[in-house]
């Protein structure tokens, strides 16, 4: 995939994406777009040897998976994970107003593990089958189904309140 | 909560994303450094691909200029230089004035031993 493709393509998932890794990184913006950008490269980079258009938005989401998985693992190994509580001061100023108006939701969202989260995020805001889940977090569909399920019930359990 | 909540919570999450332009700029000028990257990546390996060749085909013709120099050994069969003649062949005499008969003989007897000599040296 050339350069041009690419672009054209990022252009049509970049608002998708940002909201998807903002959601994931509970309403921290910029944590989300330094991931967003990260992904992003780690894309580009591996686009010349990438010719499968129509799997572009899940090969994109794969990406974003694995690295916020790195992500999460490196915040960890520095015991530099941010609550929620703290994001909203390092949101970016334009989301500001965002951040509180989806603060319960950003709550319940903290409390999950990052594969709950990106399954949750997958199903319910991207509205993603689950097969396609599947593939995109490369695990079994049984696995989808219990990280889902889980984090259903932990998010009943916190949007109930 | 009922699943079609849930479903309406996240389908009302649509945080404001309007600096997509600025984030483009930005990831525009990284893909740039990189493909600058990648082309300097790509030059490097093939300057290191070539040098080895560089070198045998230059040590090759070092090796080919030596060989020519050098002279080469003669062997017998394909020799075009005249083989050492033996001794007795520069003293044979190259008209002989015989005399009498008893010349003859010692000259016969003369080349004989000369003969035997040269057998013995070889």
């Amino acid at each position: 995939m050339n350069r041009e493709t690419f672009i054209q393509h990022i252009r049509q998932e970049l608002s998708s994406l940002r909201r998807f890794l903002l959601a994931a990184c509970s309403g921290n913006g910029n944590e989300a777009d330094d991931v967003a950008q990260e992904v992003l490269m780690k894309a580009y980079v591996a686009s010349r040897r990438f010719e499968d258009e129509e799997g572009f938005s899940a090969w994109l989401y794969r990406i974003a998976c694995n690295t916020l998985i790195d992500h999460q693992r490196k915040q960890m190994a520095r015991g530099e994970t941010i609550g929620i509580d703290k994001a909203h001061d390092v949101a970016g100023v334009s989301r500001s107003d965002d951040s509180f108006e989806y603060q319960e939701l950003y709550q319940a969202i903290d409390g999950l593990t990052m594969s709950e989260r990106t399954a949750v995020l997958l199903f319910y805001v991207e509205d993603r089958p689950i097969k396609e889940i599947a593939t995109i977090m490369n695990v079994a569909e049984g696995t989808v189904k219990a990280y889902l399920s889980r984090g259903r019930e932990h998010l009943r359990t916190k949007l109930s309140k | 909560m009922k699943e079609k909540e849930l479903r309406d919570i996240f389908h009302a999450y649509r945080p404001e994303i309007d600096d997509n332009d600025a984030f483009m700029d930005r990831l525009t000028a990284l893909m740039d450094a990189e493909d600058a990257q990648q082309k300097q990546v790509r030059i490097i390996p093939l300057y290191r691909r070539v040098l080895p060749w560089i070198a045998g085909i230059a040590a090759a013709i070092v090796v080919a200029v030596l060989i020519i120099k050098e002279p080469v050994a003669s062997s017998p069969a394909t020799s075009s230089y005249k083989p050492r003649q033996p001794e007795y062949y520069h003293n044979a005499p190259t008209r002989p004035d015989f005399a009498s008969y008893e010349d003859i003989v010692n000259e016969i007897e003369y080349s004989g031993r000369q003969l035997e000599n040269a057998i013995a040296q070889l």
